[in-house]
């Protein structure tokens, strides 16, 4: 079989050499047999792949080998057909007794070194033998360098049968995942989890709102500083507040010529965009005063200024959380002052200073939300996601606060609260009477009946009844009759009042394991696991009302149901919140963004264009994941891109004859900020050579092909890489100021001990080089031609090239690597569990799925969530 | 007609600070905090880790002439004025090998002296390692003082952090209460304040309603999954934390006013010298207080990228680490960084050295060790050799005033050992055995 190697191999000749020459260099070897830390999807075990090869084929193949890809393209199908077809009727005996040769060859050769199961061993290689190399340049390695120091011992033949044995049992990924099967991890609500349930938990208490497309806040102007509602001169909607008015009054409206004092009053929603803290700013010399998250009246303003007026700037902080609206008042008074101003602005998260712009406001009405301060200790990532499955000290202290806050809250907040809940009844009572022609009620009731309080024997029902909702949602589940005893009837029984035993009732259920932990995966799931499954996979929080309903008339035990659930959910504002965060997770967007360049090199390139660009692929993502084909693939190959005016200025691109086409063309609002436009088609290709990921892949003068090749090995395609075996200084542009920087890059990496990963990386990365620092494209660098032209050996061997990056995406979205990797990308991150532990088959079934939907995103998270939802779920005939 | 305005700090306090923490909600009043001076033993051993990150510049580190007739480099220079009470160590190295990068075997093998666990592949992990394998040193001198009831405080050990990214990795956390158990700094300092100083208004319900949390906890934890029950263990243990916690916070004794914080200082990169003064001040007054005879105080994180534009550095700190030695504007750079967490140190060291034990005349610098550390030697080369350690204060057995090379290199884990010694911990291996061979460093 010396032939196997000599066909297919191309690990680099170079490399071949290296090792070649260095059998006595015990770090050299180690650097090569590289642990594996990433994922690689493309290859299974050999029962898995000969399985689904006799279904793909409809005949039987005889397979020995067991790194074959599940769904061959013609070409391996090829390759294979040539080794292997050919080779014995009784392939199953035959590979048994390989293996056992294969297996007998590792003791007596490999062991001593890599330990019997390939586990490492102290003091000669310690780590252990796992990764995603292929089985062809496995061998040719094995053959000329291995064992260490007498690589004649085993080559041949003997390579090629140690290969194979060590691979099967424990190299691959698929190896590692069958002798060590992930399992559901029993967890708590991660802090998403637990900041959304505490929110939607409050919610119905607290009224009911509508975001409706309308954007911009509702302005009613006063004639006078007394803001009689009687006395409005007009009101209007206020895209944003950033006026200076002068000496003048807000219009000339003839209700301002007698009098230089006038007023205004703004009131409509606060729209969170990411969760953060927020700066909220209020520049202006006369007097105003800001609600957030506040009733108008009876509580202190979240910034005041009401009556000192001098011109000036005052702020306070505040933290939000994406996709919330948070009610937003705003009151203005000029009276002695010559002059009227005022701005209403903020500084975001990520630390973007701007007029508070209309996408960010809702002229509607929005109650106050529960809108917890307190910190929690950030959820374990280690795994690339964050999941709930420890504990801590830090944790607990948290939830604690957590429940106090929310009481506090509730305490200020009575008022609203007896008007929701203890009124409500009456109210509808009175309804019904207004219905019969009795005006006076009505009137009685817009004035609020919470000063008419209802009997205490009512009220104490209508508590205890909330109670009960209140627990029940928050358990996600019906409560027993010792649970309703132990936290609902003991307070109602005892002398206290019944807010107090409501306020008790809270602190304990959200201290209460019930509240904090998810139900466990051990056993078949009742109606109300399958709802609380959904609601967590999906949108990060409690089951919503429909699902509530669904799970108590136990109609969600049916998979129809369970599908038309997910399919409804899908489009949940908190679904869309999360699947935000996982792209900007699985594009490290939080990195890109803390990108500086030289401001000599790149005049412009500035913290607010970063900003721009940023906002610009958050837009191209969502723009393909919520249209209406949802694929995927467009993400790759699209070249179509999101510009705002600095954007436009910095490359160099007409903004006004850009932007009346965008308008024209899209029917956008005239004030659009951002407008789609192909940018540079035959050179763009999706996010990758999008200019923020281009720029957040580069140094401060220069292009990073390695930070760029290492994003696509790793995020795209899933590949396997470990971190630098050696310590190295890159090499500064002034090393040789006639080299290219691929030069440079290719110079840094020749040696063999960098090229194991950087033979996957280099070609990666190079693929971008037309694309400068700052994410422009170029023809040239340093005078020469750009050459972006690249060779890539896959997991499976086979060598693939193109010349540039929109051929590189091409490769892409041909390649399966690229879509199993991004479902289990997508996978982990929405369920919070590793995809293998709910089967060692279910990455296939969503791949298969991904792919029969065109690669639609939405309709394969819909498949994810249905697969969570009704695991081990026992049908019912 | 006008009302005049009517000030309220209070409440404008609570409104600019309690809207970013959780101190509105749960009562600061630090007007229950009484002054009371009660006599107390002297002697008080401490001990504070001080945690820097990507590596220091060696030729700006590390003094020409060993011994006491050293002179402070550029880095070092703001620590002048503490040079009797400085012991700077060279030749210490971070051995531990195994699963990791660099900065990631850095990070967490620097307190622990213990490889990392594997990553969790299976999950198609983002790190290729996992939590450290064991308790840090910070907490092992801790536990050791606690069980002790004349060493016993109420928090035993406060882990303070200023601009420490807000993730959990090993690239973040530095302390470990033990194997896979890693403990998350406290980065905001008002948080902190209300952690130490805090007394709820609602602490009546709220120990009634822990009871029977507690209660319900640990009827869960037997109904709980099999792979659950851990962790409902720990989570039963934490509560009983707490409640032993509010118990304690009910009947603390201060023997000086906690300190007054300014206000609405927003936690972000922006305001880290500020942060870094309001976290050392609570850092000391806690030690003055005895709430804690340990700390760590965390600057950043391995890999941290901070932008130290106060100390006239623009750059992302990570960034410039690597940039190589003849890269002259870089590594000067890397000094200015490092001299500011130098002079962040010296702001401890004076703050410690100005508060008197109190009932006594030493100070508190008088019985406190000072660590300062890093998880790399050098930033460009991820060695993890040369550890840059310079120790301040004092504890027994540690003869300060001197600069000391080790030639050959020896372990962290035996300066780890000389700590825990230097407290009457006599434990014989710490971290990974085989690491500690030769016995605690002898610093005498």
């Amino acid at each position: 079989m010396q032939g196997v190697s000599k066909l297919v191999l191309n690990v680099g000749e170079e490399a071949a050499n290296f090792y070649g020459s260095n059998h006595g260099d015990c770090r050299s070897a180690k650097v090569f047999w590289i642990r594996s830390d990433a994922i690689d999807n493309t290859r299974r075990d050999h029962h898995a792949a000969s399985n689904r090869f006799r279904h793909s084929m409809g005949q039987f193949l005889p397979m020995r080998n067991h790194s074959l890809p599940r769904f061959c393209s013609s070409r391996t199908v090829f390759v294979f057909t040539v080794l292997f077809v050919a080779s014995s009727s009784s392939a199953a005996t035959d590979r048994d007794k390989e293996m056992a040769r294969g297996k007998a060859i590792f003791a007596q050769q490999c062991a001593d070194c890599h330990g019997d199961n390939g586990q490492g061993v102290e003091g000669a290689y310690e780590s252990p033998l796992e990764g995603d190399l292929s089985v062809d340049q496995l061998i040719s390695y094995v053959d000329e360098t291995m064992p260490e120091g007498d690589p004649d011992a085993c080559s041949g033949e003997d390579a090629r049968l140690v290969t194979e044995y060590f691979m099967h049992a424990f190299y691959t990924r698929e190896a590692r995942l069958r002798n060590n099967p992930p399992k559901i991890e029993f967890a708590r609500l991660t802090i998403d989890q637990y900041h959304n349930s505490v929110t939607d938990l409050m919610r119905p208490i607290l009224g009911k709102s509508y975001l409706t497309e309308r954007r911009g806040l509702a302005g009613k102007y006063f004639p006078d500083a007394k803001h009689d509602a009687d006395a409005v001169v007009f009101t209007r909607i206020d895209p944003t507040i950033d006026f200076d008015f002068g000496e003048d009054p807000p219009t000339e409206n003839p209700a301002y010529q007698s009098n230089q004092e006038f007023g205004m009053h703004w009131q409509g929603g606060l729209i969170a965009s990411e969760t953060g803290t927020y700066d909220i700013f209020v520049r202006s010399e006369n007097g105003f005063r800001v609600f957030l998250n506040q009733l108008p009246y009876g509580q202190e303003p979240f910034i005041d200024n009401w009556v000192d007026a001098n011109e000036g700037e005052y702020h306070a902080s505040i933290k939000l959380r994406a996709g919330r609206v948070y009610p937003l008042t705003v009151q203005f008074q000029k009276y002695m002052e010559p002059t009227a101003d005022i701005s209403l602005q903020w500084k975001t998260p990520r630390g973007i200073r701007s007029v508070i712009p209309t996408r960010n406001l809702s002229p509607e009405w929005f109650p106050c939300v529960v809108n917890l301060q307190t910190e929690f200790p950030p959820d374990d990532s280690t795994s690339g996601y964050e999941r709930g499955t420890s504990v801590s000290t830090e944790w607990d202290r948290a939830t604690t606060l957590g429940a106090v806050e929310t009481l506090e809250f509730l305490r200020s907040n009575w008022e609203t609260i007896n008007r929701e809940v203890v009124e409500r009844e009456t109210t509808e009572q009175a309804d019904r009477y207004e219905n019969e022609g009795h005006q006076e009620t009505s009137k009685r009731r817009s004035k609020g009946l919470a000063d008419e309080p209802s009997p205490d024997g009512q009220k104490r029902q209508q508590y205890r009844a909330l109670s009960e909702t209140f627990a029940k949602t928050a358990f996600r589940r019906p409560l027993s009759s010792r649970e309703t005893q132990f936290f609902i009837e003991r307070a109602f029984e005892s002398s206290m009042s019944p807010e107090l035993a409501f306020e008790r009732i809270v602190l304990m259920t959200l201290k209460s394991p019930q509240f904090l932990y998810l139900p466990g995966f051990d056993q078949s799931p009742t109606a109300h696991d399958v709802a609380t499954r959904l609601s967590m996979m999906l949108y990060d929080s409690l089951p919503d009302q429909r699902l509530i309903e669904a799970a108590e008339s136990q109609n969600l035990l049916d998979p129809k149901r369970i599908r038309s659930h997910a399919l409804r959910l899908v489009d949940h504002p908190g679904t869309r919140v999360k699947l935000h965060n996982f792209f900007a997770q699985w594009l490290e967007t939080e990195r890109a963004a803390e990108t500086t360049k030289d401001h000599e090199v790149y005049p412009g390139f500035d913290d607010s264009l970063v900003a721009s660009l940023q906002t610009s692929l958050e837009l191209m993502v969502d723009n393909v994941v919520w249209s209406q084909s949802s694929d995927f693939r467009e993400l790759l190959t699209s070249d179509m891109i999101f510009m705002d005016k600095a954007m436009a200025e910095f490359y160099s691109i007409d903004w006004d004859s850009l932007h009346e086409r965008a308008v024209a063309e899209h029917e956008l609002s005239a004030d659009a900020t951002f407008v789609p436009v192909s940018f540079e088609p035959a050179h763009r290709s999706g996010v990758l050579t999008h200019p923020f990921l281009m720029a957040g892949f580069s140094y401060h003068r220069t292009t990073s092909p390695i930070h760029r090749g290492v994003f696509v090995a790793k995020r795209i395609l899933g590949r396997t890489l470990k971190s630098p075996p050696v310590d190295v200084e890159p090499l500064e542009e002034d090393f040789a100021p006639n080299m290219t920087t691929r030069q440079r890059v290719a110079h840094q990496t020749k040696g063999t001990v960098c090229q194991s990963c950087h033979s996957i990386i280099n070609p990666l990365g190079f693929s971008f080089e037309h694309f400068d620092a700052v994410g422009r494209y170029r023809e040239t660098e340093k005078a020469r031609p750009i050459n972006a032209a690249s060779s890539y050996l896959n997991s499976q061997g086979e060598s693939h090239s193109w010349t540039n990056a929109t051929e590189l995406a091409d490769y892409l979205v041909n390649t399966d690597e690229v879509y199993r990797n991004f479902v289990e990308q997508l996978f982990q991150f929405m369920a919070r569990q590793p995809l293998a532990a709910y089967g060692p088959d279910k990455s296939d079934q969503l791949f298969q799925k991904f792919r029969d939907s065109h690669f639609n995103v939405k309709e394969t998270i819909v498949e994810m969530a249905i697969l969570v939802a009704t695991h081990q779920l026992e049908q019912k005939p | 007609m006008r009302r005049s305005r009517q000030l309220d700090s209070r409440r404008s306090f609570l409104r600019q600070i309690g809207t970013a923490t959780a101190i509105s909600s749960v009562g600061l009043p630090a007007h229950r905090v009484r002054a009371s001076h009660t006599e107390r033993p002297t002697g008080r051993q401490r001990f504070v880790f001080v945690f820097s990150p990507n590596g220091t510049v060696p030729g700006e580190f590390w003094p020409d002439q060993e011994g006491s007739d050293f002179q402070f480099k550029k880095i070092l220079q703001p620590l002048e004025a503490f040079k009797s009470q400085t012991l700077i160590a060279k030749g210490i190295c971070n051995e531990i090998r195994g699963d990791g990068d660099g900065h990631m075997r850095g990070m967490a093998g620097l307190l622990t002296g213990i490889e990392l666990l594997p990553g969790n592949i299976q999950g198609g992990s983002d790190t290729p390692a996992g939590w450290a394998g064991g308790i840090s040193i910070d907490q092992e001198i801790k536990n050791f003082l606690q069980s002790k009831e004349e060493t016993r405080t109420r928090f035993g050990s406060l882990e303070f952090g200023v601009g420490v990214a807000n993730r959990a990795d090993p690239w973040t956390r530095l302390s470990y209460a033990g194997k896979n158990r890693p403990i998350a700094p406290i980065s905001n300092p008002y948080a902190m304040f209300e952690r130490m100083y805090g007394r709820s208004q609602n602490e009546g319900i709220l120990r009634e309603v822990l009871a029977d949390v507690q209660q319900e906890l640990q009827q869960f934890q037997l109904s709980a999954p099999e792979n659950g029950r851990k962790l409902v263990a720990q989570h039963v243990n934490y509560v009983s934390q707490m409640q032993a916690d509010l118990k304690a916070a009910a009947e603390q004794k201060m023997a000086a006013p906690a300190p007054v914080l300014p206000e609405g200082v927003r936690i972000d990169d922006d305001n880290l010298p500020e942060i870094s003064k309001m976290q050392i001040d609570l850092l000391v007054n806690g030690f003055a207080n005895d709430l804690n005879r340990v700390a760590t105080l965390q600057y950043s994180n391995s890999v941290g990228q901070l932008r130290m534009t106060w100390a006239g550095v623009n750059d992302p700190h990570h960034t410039i680490s690597h940039d190589p030695d003849m890269k002259v504007d870089s590594q000067k750079k890397l000094v200015k960084i490092n001299r500011w967490f130098s002079s962040q140190i010296a702001y401890l060291l004076r703050q410690l050295a100005e508060t008197k034990e109190p009932g006594s005349d030493r100070s508190l610098l008088d019985d406190t060790i000072v660590v300062w550390g890093n998880e790399l030697g050098k930033g460009n080369s991820h060695t993890r050799q040369n550890l840059p350690i310079v120790m301040f204060g004092n504890a027994p057995g540690f003869r300060m005033g001197r600069y000391v090379k080790y030639d050959p290199l020896v372990n962290h884990n035996r300066l780890h050992l000389a700590l825990a010694h230097a407290f009457g911990h006599k434990i014989e291996t710490f971290g990974n055995p085989k690491l500690c061979e030769g016995g605690p460093l002898d610093f005498s």
